[in-house]
């Protein structure tokens, strides 16, 4: 609902500062790894981009299409997996390695999706929760391929143009340019005819298929957009960290559904936000030592029940979704309620 | 031969009546707000902890009396939950309800974890030794669980079959509106059915001391089988579930005659992914 006080003039200079404001985080982030001489706050850059493609995946698939998805962290895994195994074993270039990776969310997407057809809502929680388990057990105990609780170490390198990209400067820009490109391509799907059904399949599946849109094709479309975004992030992880385990692999799930949450459900700068805000508070958190995990909890459920939009809907004022939002809507119409909350996940 | 695989039974049908009492757990909740109870794990360790870190091991109290104390605590624990998280929380769509539950569970652990430490400890005299039924070796602490089980199980069924209050939570579960109309308090009920629910968290924490060292991420294993077990049986209902536990109990024990027992957990988990796909109504036929 738009705010009728809202000018055109005011519209413009908002879209302007955004414009200015995304232009300016633009040279930062190109600027950073010159501005700092800490690898650490690299590799910490690094984990933003790997969280923010894996929350991109997860948009499509629970934020727009609406089906509840709990198997990210271990989609995640087999990509990462699926690259360190085809790089060590077989000694093919890490650029193989991430179309293994991809071929791997391919063939999952389609795995899971099915099922996602037969099932909904919480069942397809249940099942993806299940995925989560098997994969993880297997990674823990078939030794001979994933190296058991070990894991894989020595893992290579991305190399280009027959370099080695050893250096944290060289892959930050390397991930920059791949994250920019996976944010640019959400940005495109969610604005595209795609990603508007995948939309108008969560509000109302039946009224979709009386419309002709084949409901089956798609949902697994976006299932493997989410699993093969997942399966990218995997293998970009195992080549940055060169050592993977399973046990870096075991809790994540809630944690990717959580940036999500936490910066904006369905909205792509709310993803980027949830990914950078998530992955950086604890390290900026130390002060509250082992209160972090408690006090972050509490503010994440609160989160849940008064703005369940997210961060972005506290900064564009934008909370008609949230409980805070409703009461006011309610105390302006005298007491109506705003109707169906639409957002049916 | 005879022997072992009786043994494997009773093991298999104890663990079976575990599941059993998690599938009941939630589906109480399930049934009566609507919400599925993601943190109930951490429920059954924070039963398992004021049994044993706070009543026995912190004041001393004697066993039993430990018992009765940390479920009747519990019970108003879960009373606290539903009246204060759980009636917000069951407006909000299902992915909101599900990650509040979540989060209220990471709550309960990371409280527990300050409070009494990352260390897992366990109360050595408690449901241990073994009884030996004409040859057959029985851990006390199985006697205990499937003996616990049934009087829960029975006990249940007779409070929501037989008495006024149980018929009364039988008809929220049903139909809220209708129910308001006549005249019976919903939030109360709600609030008693999430209380028994959460007592039962805690009586499934005790029984199961024996079995895992007390610990935050203690009963993360037994709370999907206990989904597992409602989906096998029939989701949303009572008698389902726990033909479901029982089921995947003793399937479970005997899987590891066939397979390497590290990959004993995945059974439960592909047995359920198969139901949810082939007959997602469950072994009885009266799922939701």
């Amino acid at each position: 609902m738009l705010n009728p006080i809202k000018t055109s003039f005011f519209q413009n200079v908002v879209k302007r500062i955004r414009l200015w404001g995304l232009a300016g985080l633009t040279v930062w982030m190109l600027a950073v790894p010159f501005l700092t001489s800490s690898n650490y706050f690299l590799f910490l850059m690094l984990q933003i981009f790997i969280n923010t493609i894996i929350v991109m995946g997860l948009n499509i698939i629970t934020g727009l299409t609406g089906q509840m998805h709990f198997g990210t962290g271990a989609i995640f895994s087999l990509g990462a997996y699926t690259s360190a195994i085809v790089t060590t074993r077989l000694g093919v270039s890490p650029w193989v390695g991430l179309l293994c990776a991809v071929l791997m969310g391919l063939a999952v997407g389609i795995g899971l999706g099915y099922p996602g057809l037969k099932v909904r809502g919480v069942y397809l929680w249940l099942i993806t929760i299940a995925f989560n388990q098997v994969v993880n057990l297997l990674e823990r105990n078939m030794v001979g391929l994933t190296g058991g609780t070990q894991g894989i170490r020595g893992i290579p390198y991305f190399s280009l143009f027959g370099k080695e990209l050893s250096g944290s400067r060289e892959i930050y820009y390397l991930y920059f340019a791949l994250t920019a490109f996976i944010i640019y391509l959400a940005w495109r799907i969610c604005h595209s005819r795609f990603g508007r059904t995948f939309r108008a399949i969560r509000d109302n599946e039946d009224s979709m298929s009386c419309n002709g849109i084949d409901i089956a094709q798609k949902k697994i479309l976006a299932f493997i957009i989410s699993t093969v975004f997942a399966c990218f992030a995997g293998s970009m992880y195992a080549h940055c960290y060169n050592y993977i385990t399973p046990n870096a692999f075991a809790d994540l799930s809630t944690n990717y559904l959580v940036m999500m949450m936490v910066g904006g459900i369905g909205s792509i700068p709310g993803c980027v936000i949830g990914a950078a805000v998530i992955t950086l508070l604890p390290e900026y958190m130390r002060s509250l030592q082992q209160y972090y995990w408690l006090i972050f909890s509490v503010i994440t459920l609160l989160m849940t029940i008064f703005a369940p939009r997210g961060l972005i809907s506290i900064l564009t004022g934008d909370l008609e979704d949230s409980v805070l939002g409703r009461l006011q809507l309610r105390s302006k119409m005298g007491g109506e309620k705003n109707g169906q909350n639409n957002f049916e996940a | 031969m005879l022997e072992m695989l009786l043994q494997i039974l009773v093991s298999g049908v104890a663990m079976g009546f575990i599941y059993a009492l998690v599938g009941i757990e939630y589906t109480l909740v399930w049934n009566v707000t609507g919400l599925l109870n993601f943190g109930h794990d951490k429920f059954i360790t924070l039963g398992a902890y004021l049994f044993v870190a706070l009543l026995v091991k912190t004041l001393g109290l004697p066993l039993y009396l430990a018992a009765i104390l940390s479920v009747v605590i519990m019970y108003f624990f879960g009373r606290l939950v539903s009246n204060g998280l759980f009636a917000p929380l069951s407006n909000l769509p299902p992915l909101y309800a599900i990650t509040g539950t979540v989060m209220m569970g990471r709550i309960i652990y990371e409280t527990v974890r300050i409070i009494w430490g990352v260390n897992a400890f366990t109360v050595l005299e408690w449901l241990s030794g073994t009884l030996n039924f004409g040859g057959i070796v029985i851990t006390k602490a199985n006697v205990a669980i499937i003996g616990a089980s049934l009087v829960i199980v029975i006990g249940l069924q007779l409070f929501l079959q037989k008495t006024r209050l149980g018929t009364s939570l039988r008809c929220v579960a049903e139909n809220k509106t209708a129910t308001a109309l006549m005249g019976i308090d919903v939030r109360k009920s709600t609030a008693l059915t999430v209380g028994i629910s959460a007592a039962i968290c805690g009586i499934i924490g005790m029984l199961i001391t024996p079995l895992y060292n007390v610990s935050g991420t203690m009963a993360a294993g037994i709370v999907t089988k206990g989904f597992a077990s409602g989906v096998i049986g029939g989701f949303g209902y009572l008698p389902g579930t726990i033909v479901g536990g029982i089921f995947l109990g003793i399937l479970e024990a005997f899987s590891v005659l066939v397979i390497p027992a590290v990959y004993k957990d995945c059974v439960s988990f592909i047995v359920m992914i198969l139901f949810l796909i082939i007959q997602p109504k469950g072994l009885l036929g009266k799922g939701q």
